[in-house]
């Protein structure tokens, strides 16, 4: 029975890593390539991460399972009892924080470049494209109008839509971040990047897709009962593309309703 | 003490799995059908049954003439199958185009129909469950019912029980579990009116108006955007269903007040102890029943068809509002004179929005009368109500938020049509001018940009101001 209670706590681990392995070949890992260089290095620092956490997880199941099949084999029923070890107790707290360090300083050149903004590509730092406010549960999009810079405050001719980001394709784009509600977080999971939008305050997020396509635009930030539903859509398109979504919205923003009199049109064919 | 921990975890489990029973959803009746005496209560039962069914037994495309989708069938020919695996057929499927057979059903004569459970469309593959007993031969003719009679409203039934029913409810009642959180409320269908048209004042809403609510989402409220959750024919699915809950609902009141003048719970008492009527409660039920033999049928088909009739005539072009001028630069002469009519008596706009257009008019001080109370009996508290008797607030129109559309052609339809069910009159005929109309809608989209020009402080904290220094 005890060699039985050893193997069942190996079984786990060991079921673990096989699912993470095969996982990729299931399609339960990214979603797609990162599209651009920054969410590259965001995969190459969570490889990292998974390879300090893979060798530590299987250090320690191993050290455990040892343990455990030791003990089950021992035959007296007498523990070893410790008041604790100063070496050991040095070792476990100076590795740890010497990986975590490691860690930390590591990634923090990537952590810059996506936050702070004396980082962002100089094209975008003050010109955003789009102002997108999470609210609770949809994401609803404020552009300038075409030839036009986007202003703090919404202006007369500024366009309106909901859950509809479009970006032109390989250049860096800003966008400005809000909240109309609650906390939200606007999470791309195609370009790796997240971000919370917290209420009252504005935050730029800068980003950019060398890929033309659709893409989702997730809640990451659990926002209330219909966070799962929280859903946009963004749009990577060619530069006249975009300028041709921008010219078609405005027409759409402008529609007065008006057609033209019929009778009136065929009034005037016949003059001519 | 192994046994009872035995025993103490079976009881969790059955615990547990008690919730996972069938569960059957059913449409709730109406206050004033259950305030009816129980026959006559009864009576719109059955007849709510038999036009509209349950919810998992939807009936109502038999029944009115409103498009809900017909039966699409294609006939075809079978080139083989396997008496073996019998589940397995496959067709020529050269003469149909769209071979898409999903969810659909093989029908080898009248009485023998079987469930499509799955379809490869390039080689024209069927697998039915369970397999086909009848002798097919290569060159037999099948029927391949595409689409069953009704499918919009069973499609539409699915995605309101998936999307909608948490706050709108089974039967469209705004009472769904999560509508108890929301402010405003989630509107109840049940009266057939809908705020937010394209149609004139006295006219029901079109298809396209429910259509561009599901397609936009309704900003200030905690109506989402289904833009991207409604893919194909779904939007016209969902449209349907609503407009047959809204239908039912409709229905149901139209019996109720009906029945509601002699039969009610209420009358009913005061009609056995008004001592000049001197009638019991039996003689009451029987000439209830004899009322209901010689007119009922009529009745009902009447009301059907009334309602039919509504919902169709919405879709005319002749009853949408379609400014017949265009609409003019928002010159400050314009807004201008749009501001002068917003503060005219004619509109009295600033009654309710206030002469600054912060919504706070007068008449959002006042006590409001009650709709249909003889004498008039006010609500408890001042303010506007809308038909639905919920509080509501006139727009301010300072906020940027225009729950119907932000277009101007959106801000048009809401001052010429009003707001249905609120306490918004519509201006299209009063005016009779929509060069005044669109003065006003020029005003009206210039408000939150007044105070664009002057230093204000806004609320919000730019991040990235106070993160470079």
């Amino acid at each position: 029975m005890r060699k039985f209670w050893c193997l069942f706590f190996m079984v786990w681990p060991i079921l673990a890593i096989w699912l993470c392995w095969i996982s990729p070949s299931y399609n339960w890992w990214f979603p797609g390539d990162a599209l651009w260089k920054l969410g590259e290095q965001i995969d190459d620092l969570f490889y990292l991460l998974l390879i300090v956490v893979t060798v530590v997880f299987i250090g320690t199941q191993l050290a455990l399972g040892y343990v455990l099949w030791k003990g089950s084999e021992a035959k007296t029923g007498h523990a070893w009892f410790s008041h604790g070890s100063h070496n050991l107790e040095v070792i476990w707290t100076i590795l740890p924080a010497i990986i975590l360090l490691f860690i930390s300083l590591y990634q923090m050149d990537v952590l810059a470049r996506i936050r702070l903004k004396q980082e962002f590509p100089e094209q975008v730092a003050n010109d955003p494209v789009a102002e997108v406010s999470a609210r609770q549960f949809e994401w609803r999009i404020r552009y300038p109008a075409p030839g036009k810079k986007l202003r703090a405050l919404p202006q007369p001719d500024d366009l309106y839509t909901v859950n509809d980001l479009h970006i032109p394709v390989g250049k860096p784009v800003m966008i400005r971040l809000r909240s109309e509600d609650v906390q939200h977080s606007f999470g791309l999971p195609h370009l790796r990047l997240m971000q919370d939008a917290v209420p009252g305050l504005v935050i730029p997020v800068w980003f950019q897709s060398n890929k033309v396509g659709k893409y989702e635009i997730v809640c990451k930030e659990l926002c209330g009962w219909g966070h799962y539903k929280m859903q946009g859509e963004l749009t990577v398109e060619l530069e006249e593309d975009y300028n041709a979504y921008l010219q078609e919205l405005q027409e759409k923003m402008n529609d007065d309703g008006y057609s033209g009199d019929p009778a009136e049109t065929v009034a005037l064919s016949n003059e001519d | 003490m192994k046994f009872r921990n035995i025993l103490l975890s079976a009881g969790l489990l059955c615990a547990a799995l008690t919730g996972c029973g069938e569960f059957k959803s059913e449409f709730s009746l109406n206050e004033k059908t259950t305030n009816l005496m129980p026959e006559a209560e009864d009576v719109v039962k059955e007849q709510l049954h038999e036009y509209f069914g349950t919810p998992e037994d939807l009936v109502g495309w038999l029944k009115f003439p409103i498009d809900y989708g017909a039966e699409e069938t294609v006939t075809l020919r079978v080139k083989s199958f396997e008496e073996s695996a019998s589940g397995k057929i496959v067709l020529d499927v050269a003469a149909d185009e769209q071979a898409d057979y999903q969810g659909g059903s093989i029908k080898v004569s009248e009485e023998e129909i079987y469930q499509i459970s799955s379809h490869d469309p390039s080689s024209g593959t069927v697998f039915v469950k369970p397999g086909i007993e009848a002798k097919l031969k290569t060159g037999d003719e099948v029927t391949i019912v595409k689409r069953h009679g009704g499918w919009k409203l069973k499609r539409g039934r699915n995605l309101y029980m998936k999307h909608c029913v948490h706050c709108h409810g089974v039967s469209g009642d705004g009472e769904g579990p999560t509508a108890q959180y929301l402010s405003p409320l989630p509107r109840d269908y049940r009266k057939g009116v809908f705020k937010f048209t394209s149609t004139i004042s006295t006219e029901k809403a079109a298809r396209r108006d429910l259509a561009q609510t599901l397609y936009e989402g309704i900003q200030g409220t905690s109506m989402p955007s289904f833009k991207l959750k409604l893919i194909g024919d779904d939007m016209e699915a969902m449209v349907g269903y609503v407009r047959f809950l809204a239908t039912r609902g409709e229905f149901e009141l139209r019996l109720d007040g009906e029945f509601g003048v002699d039969y009610s719970k209420d009358v009913v008492t005061r009609r056995i102890k008004d001592e000049d009527e001197k009638i019991t409660r039996q003689e009451i039920i029987e000439e209830f029943r004899s009322m209901i033999e010689s007119d009922l049928p009529d009745l009902v088909d009447s009301t059907a068809t009334i309602l039919a009739e509504d919902w169709e005539r919405a879709e005319s072009p002749d009853v949408m509002v379609v400014p017949k001028k265009p609409r003019p630069e928002p010159t400050p002469e314009s807004i201008a004179r749009g501001r002068a009519l917003y503060l005219s008596k004619d509109t009295k706009c600033a009654d309710c929005h206030g002469v600054t257009g912060y919504g706070d008019g007068k008449q959002t001080e006042e006590y409001a009368q009650m709709p249909g109370t003889t004498p008039p009996i006010t609500y408890a508290k001042p303010g506007l109500y809308d038909d639905w008797g919920h509080p509501i607030k006139p727009r301010n129109l300072h906020s940027g938020m225009y729950r119907g559309g932000r277009r101007p052609i959106d801000i048009f339809r809401r001052i010429s049509a009003g707001i249905k069910g609120t306490p918004m009159p519509g201006f299209g005929t009063s005016l009779n001018d929509d060069g005044k109309i669109w003065d006003l809608v020029n005003y009206v989209m210039s408000v939150p940009y007044e105070n664009n020009s002057s230093e204000i402080k806004h609320a919000e904290k730019e991040v990235a101001e106070h993160t470079v220094k």
